[in-house]
């Protein structure tokens, strides 16, 4: 019989730059690990199972969950290596809480770490993703990606580069009250405005950092979670939805695909009316537009009507659903930890820890990541107390 | 019985070659198709894609999204493991245990070209071990002469169990070395990394193979007598490790009795009909017999020169010919549950299933030694 | 069927790791000819090289000590065999305990009289002890070690 999972420990640390990274990778996954397990109150020996998600071909070294040793490996629980691209940490939590809720186990740690720490020129290693025969000569990278998007959402619903720097602006904010962001400097709305084109239409400020920081989230048993936690988050519904790989199936226009799973997930949790029935979420935004068709997508609003919910505040911290409190990807991007950092970001609002701008009392939160080439992937968590 | 809760509803591989002629998208498209057809189950079944394999084998980063698409999951849930088809396949069962699912694939390919060598070193730590060159086969090498210091092993005791899996897979018509090599043609093989002979190595071999699992329910509306998944375990090695601690191989123990006890199987010697372990070098096996608790340990020589190891033998063992015979790196796992699936099925001429539980092992030895992860998966049919 | 195509390409991409200060530790302690150790205060194993955090207690080690850099052989191979990008064969790579060391450490053994290369694999033995031989161009790495040799 699948049983009630509920995340009982979120362990993060503090992101810097990728480039001034000093600290060594197992020493990152230590930090991480242990502040989850200090809340869960676990030992790493009580930890069944572990699933570490990252891309081998971001990183130094293959299959870096055997080098890390930081899993418990001395007490052979298994370490699963999840890689599904951007979506990697996402889809590491859902497989460990399929683990558990199928009982094969009762307390399960999903993991990720700084992807981007290693590579010494970021951009190219998103040119490793693409289909090589077709796509890959034309060096997309992960920019250019974004403004394909971008520019196609323009052109169709009329949004301009003020509202993308209005949505911005609420992130970085945001993240200047976060302990744990990367990018603190809180921007204003016109600084955004202000800051180079890198690649029309997306400005400096409207671009994630490469950062480093990891995020590790424990998962029990509903037992489990009631022994060990005052503040067991319940996990409601995850999933995923997968599209084409080659792009020329794609359209441009917002998130089609992502649509559909929330959908499906609404159905399963009950929800019917998501702007006014979830109460926090973080959502994916490595490119701050990303987040307005996001919205849309998840049925805040309206088709085209992403940027009016960002203009009247909708999504501030005092609007009816608070999105990205914690600053989002836009401000700390570690690669692919930025997808499980979601997910940890909306289970510390719901237990009324989380260390910046909290919300008050929310009780049901929404946690989404897309990720692959040119957002193959969307997965989404829905989360309560 | 508790215990039978996901089945098998259909599976596909093909013939295992020196040389890829196809994309690995077509491969997985083929064999997923195939097992689609045999399964009965329609491509709308579908709940969940499980794709075995790691990035650095298939050329590409994020490579799952080349390859779960050709699985059948567009518009639908996936996800990739990097752990080997064992692992894959326990994704997949948890899935539908945790009633997310009712039918999943779980596909693999092996199609590109690579050097194996390059592939492994690069898995070692870069500060303390990989500037020594050390790779899969020279770390194995290593376990292998530990072994031999250990329990008084010789080269002509691999040799004899490299042959055996070379006999093997001349009946096996899917696999990939199919040349029957001798105890002597191994023994002359030139020595790569001492003990090790280049017939005690895998080669690289490219193909691919699906299985289609699905839940209680949906099995008994596809056949009366399905083969069940009732058991699975998993362990893992540490990568800062005492040596002599590894030769034991704890992870593969942890993982059995993970797997025992699920399948509540309390004497593997006698219920276990047939195994399949994963031999990428040949001494490799000789530990496994151990790990996995079908003889003592420094007990696998002994049992191996009296002939108990064989097909006509108390425990047939890698009926397939094992990794030794083919070795993709991805799909190697798939392959060999498949293979025990057609013997539990007695869809194979040439063997006579004695036997209504089978057990596999797979491992990342093709990664090298230490930091190991290993899987156990326990098959059984109702007889 | 017509002749399929093959396209050949790599990746060729560079990478740049922060080894952290545990390990910074140890690679300056090599250039001066020291191994250095730590040790975990919980269960008082000794890790060369030495860990961030001990795996067994999950703890930091805190304590630091200079160790005698002798150990035994735990096992070994001779590799005959030319890999890409690998040293030229025979070359030894050994694993060895370097004495109270909980984890083990693996090196190149040098330093060996052969004649033939299949002398090699009666020239090194199992439990041998041995010693290091230090490059002398130590740049902070594990090849400031040259190899290790038998020790009388």
């Amino acid at each position: 019989m699948p049983r009630k999972v509920a995340v009982i420990g979120v362990g993060n640390t503090q992101a810097v730059s990728a480039f001034s990274e000093t600290r060594e990778i197992s020493q990152i996954a230590f930090s991480a690990i242990y502040a989850a397990t200090k809340m869960a109150k676990v030992s790493m020996h009580d930890i069944d199972i572990t699933f570490f998600c990252t891309v081998d071909g971001f990183e130094g070294t293959n299959r870096l969950d055997r080098t890390m040793n930081s899993f418990g490996q001395s007490s052979h629980n298994p370490v699963v290596m999840v890689n599904t691209g951007g979506t990697g940490g996402a889809s590491g939590f859902k497989e460990a809480y399929h683990y558990v809720a199928s009982g094969f186990c009762d307390v399960a740690m999903v993991y990720g770490n700084s992807t981007g720490a290693s590579v010494v020129n970021g951009q190219q290693i998103l040119n490793t993703a693409s289909p090589p025969l077709f796509e890959k000569p034309f060096g997309i990278g992960a920019l250019q990606m974004a403004a394909f998007y971008a520019t196609r959402y323009m052109h169709e619903y009329g949004a301009t580069e003020e509202d993308f720097a209005l949505a911005a602006a609420k992130n970085h904010k945001a993240a200047a009250k976060n302990p744990y962001a990367h990018f603190r400097k809180g921007y204003s709305f016109e600084q955004i405005l202000a800051s180079p084109m890198i690649g029309w239409p997306l400005r400096r400020y409207e671009i994630c950092p490469i950062s480093s920081c990891a995020s590790a989230i424990i998962l029990a048993s509903e037992e489990r979670a009631k022994e060990l936690s005052d503040t067991p988050v319940w996990i409601m519904a995850v999933g995923s939805i997968t599209d084409t790989f080659q792009t020329g199936y794609r359209d441009y226009i917002g998130f089609k695909q992502l649509r559909t799973l929330s959908e499906k997930l609404y159905r399963a949790t009950g929800i019917n009316n998501p702007l006014k029935e979830i109460d926090v979420a973080e959502l994916f935004n490595p490119f701050s537009p990303f987040e307005l068709w996001e919205y849309e997508a998840l049925g805040f609003c309206d088709e085209g009507k992403g940027s009016q919910l960002i203009r009247d505040g909708v999504t501030d911290i005092d609007g009816e659903l608070p999105v990205n409190m914690s600053g989002g990807t836009l401000c700390t991007n570690a690669g692919i930890s930025a997808s499980l950092n979601r997910i940890g970001d909306v289970a510390l609002q719901l237990m009324g820890k989380f260390e910046g701008i909290q919300v008050r009392s929310p009780r049901i939160g929404l946690a989404h990541a897309w990720g692959g080439n040119l957002g193959q992937f969307n997965s989404i968590a829905i989360l309560a107390r | 019985m508790s215990r039978m809760k996901v089945a098998v509803a259909g599976y596909a591989t093909m013939g295992y070659q020196g040389e890829g002629h196809a994309r690995a998208d077509e491969l997985i498209f083929n064999v997923t198709s195939a097992a689609l057809e045999k399964s009965r189950i329609t491509r709308d079944d579908i709940d969940a894609v499980v794709i075995a394999t790691e990035d650095v084998n298939d050329g590409i980063t994020i490579s799952n999204g080349l390859l779960v698409p050709a699985a059948g999951a567009y518009n639908r849930d996936s996800v990739r493991i990097e752990t080997g088809g064992v692992f894959s396949l326990v994704s997949a069962c948890a899935s539908i245990m945790s009633g997310q699912a009712k039918c999943v694939v779980v596909s693999s390919a092996d199609a590109v070209k690579y050097d194996p060598v390059s592939i492994s070193n690069k898995s070692y730590d870069p500060y303390f071990q990989r500037p020594l060159g050390v790779n899969h086969i020279v770390s194995s090498a290593m376990l292998s002469a530990l072994y031999m210091h250990k329990h008084h092993a010789t080269e002509n005791d691999f040799a004899l169990l490299s042959a055996m899996n070379y006999g093997l897979a001349v009946k096996n018509p899917y696999a990939h070395i199919k040349k029957g090599y001798s105890p002597e043609e191994v023994l002359n093989s030139p020595i790569v990394s001492w003990p090790l002979h280049l017939y005690d190595i895998s080669p690289i071999s490219f193909g691919a193979s699906s299985i289609v699992l699905v839940s209680e329910d949906k099995a008994t509306s596809i056949s009366d007598n399905p083969v069940w998944i009732s058991g699975y375990g998993m362990g893992s090695e540490p990568y800062f490790a005492d040596w002599d601690d590894l030769v034991k191989m704890p992870g593969l123990t942890y993982a059995a009795k993970s797997a025992y006890k699920m399948a509540c199987i309390e004497n593997p010697k006698k219920e276990i009909g047939a195994i399949e372990v994963c031999n990428l070098v040949s001494p490799l096996e000789l530990m496994e017999y151990e790990a996995l608790g079908f003889c003592d340990v420094g007990s696998g020589i002994d049992m191996l020169r009296r002939g108990k190891y064989s097909e006509e033998g108390n425990l047939p063992v890698n009926l397939s010919g094992g990794v030794l015979c083919t070795n993709g790196l991805n799909s190697s796992g798939l392959f060999r549950t498949i293979y025990m699936l057609m013997y539990l099925r007695n869809e194979l001429p040439s063997l006579a299933c004695k036997s209504n539980k089978v057990l596999i092992s797979d491992s990342d030895f093709h990664l090298g030694f230490p930091g190991g992860n290993q899987g156990v998966l326990i098959l059984e049919r109702r007889t | 069927m017509g002749n399929i195509m093959k396209k050949e390409y790599s990746w060729k991409l560079d990478y740049s790791v922060s080894v952290g200060d545990v390990y910074t530790r140890f690679y300056e302690g090599l250039k001066e000819k020291k191994i250095l150790a730590n040790k975990c205060a919980q269960c008082n194993r000794v890790y060369v090289p030495p860990r961030p955090f001990c795996d067994i207690c999950f703890v930091e080690p805190l304590e630091w000590i200079e160790v005698n850099p002798t150990g035994i052989i735990q096992t070994y191979t001779i590799t005959y065999f030319k890999f890409e990008n690998l040293p030229d064969p025979p070359y030894v790579t050994a694993v060895i305990k370097i004495d109270n060391s909980a984890t083990s450490l693996m090196h190149f053994i040098g330093g060996i009289q052969y004649n033939e290369p299949n002398e090699l694999s009666e020239k090194v033995k199992i439990g041998m002890r041995v010693e290091p031989v230090w490059s002398d161009e130590r740049t902070g790495d594990i090849l400031d070690i040259k190899y290790f040799r038998p020790s009388k």
